[in-house]
């Protein structure tokens, strides 16, 4: 049995307005990569959400610093109804070209634990008007296990061509 | 003077007498660079075949553990893609040396990093690290990569790099200011995706 084995893989062909991964039983972590883009024009970034188990209450909290062009910010926030994953950047906000797309990396520690709350770790960055890089780590204020993860923008859908694959890490 | 071992075995993912896919090891080590002398200026990684053929993959991570031999505390490894040495990558950087925290960032850079390697003068046996991972390396769009980095403990940095170039990667070249020093090591790791519906 691999250690660390891809669960799904989701290669969008048109736009959509959020990925959930439901089937993410049989492990010991979970790991989203993510290439992906917002098809919302517009100036501004736009973020990534996650929602766990369908939790829609204020049940998520993170903590994040950004290097933001030149200048360094440290936050911190409580109480929200998602976690704050990573920044992609909208349609024909790229002061390039379309084809720049934002990359997250997450991982979610002992996600069937029902003893205490899980807490991810993720990292993102991105590159459009706004350089930004992000780093941030959460916590989901339920004793549950996952069983299921919602991915969706902002605003807007997520662009064609935006790739996420969810990996299950075993133990041993 | 460079050990390079390249894994060119048949994808494992692939059954060879029946050619049925499988879901295997989604991270397959494809090759292995260790420095066992101070001439080494260049390392390059290639795509080739078998398992070491990089169209297959969905992601590429490569971690670096590396020293060189510049006359500085610092020597970081440069990277460049597909032989591109043009300002054509682009970076955005936050780092703490633990007293201070700040950020930079280039549209129009030369390579990315791939670590935050020492040089002469830090202390012996002190070696930079990093963790760079490539994404949707065989797609159309510009390549993004994020990186995090260590210098021996005395600076951490994470990247966020773009190469505006939609080719796929097939090679990577790392160099730093002058050669990398013995026991520097770089591993490149392919990140398969779900192979099977």
């Amino acid at each position: 049995m691999a250690v660390i084995e891809a669960i799904e893989t989701v290669y969008l062909e048109a736009d959509a307005a959020n990925v959930t991964f439901s089937s993410i039983s049989g492990y010991a972590h979970l790991q989203l990569s993510i290439s992906g883009k917002t098809a919302t024009s517009g100036s501004g970034t736009r973020d990534v959400y996650v929602q766990l188990n369908g939790d829609t209450g204020g049940n998520y909290s993170w903590n994040d610093m950004t290097g933001y062009s030149s200048s360094t910010s440290a936050d911190a926030y409580a109480g929200f109804t998602h976690w704050y994953l990573g920044v992609m950047n909208g349609r024909g906000n790229d002061y390039t070209t379309t084809s720049n797309y934002g990359a997250i990396n997450m991982i979610i520690l002992n996600y069937t634990s029902t003893n205490m709350k899980t807490a991810p770790m993720s990292w993102s960055g991105a590159w459009g008007s706004t350089p930004m890089v992000k780093s941030s780590g959460g916590t989901w204020a339920d004793t549950s296990a996952v069983t299921s993860i919602k991915l969706y923008p902002s605003s807007g859908s997520f662009l064609r061509g935006t790739a996420i694959t969810i990996y299950g890490i075993k133990s041993s | 003077m460079t050990t390079q071992t390249i894994n060119t075995a048949a994808p494992a993912y692939l059954d060879q007498t029946t050619n049925v896919l499988t879901d295997v090891e989604a991270w397959v080590a494809l090759q292995t660079v260790v420095v066992s002398g101070s001439s080494t200026s260049t390392i390059t990684l290639q795509s080739s075949t078998g398992a070491n053929d990089w169209s297959q993959y969905q992601d590429l991570v490569l971690l670096s553990a590396a020293r060189g031999d510049t006359s500085s505390s610092a020597d970081p490894t440069k990277l460049n893609l597909n032989n591109d040495t043009g300002g054509n990558y682009t970076y955005m950087f936050v780092y703490s040396n633990g007293t201070t925290a700040a950020a930079s960032s280039s549209a129009t850079a030369n390579y990315w990093w791939s670590d935050d390697a020492t040089g002469a003068t830090a202390p012996t046996g002190l070696f930079g690290s990093g963790i760079l991972q490539m994404f949707d390396i065989n797609s159309g769009k510009y390549k993004q990569a994020t990186c995090q980095t260590d210098r021996a403990g005395s600076q951490t940095t994470m990247y966020s790099f773009t190469w505006e170039n939609k080719a796929a990667i097939t090679e990577i070249d790392l160099t730093n200011g002058g050669n990398f020093v013995a026991d520097s090591r770089f591993d490149l790791f392919g990140v398969l995706p779900r192979m099977v519906s």
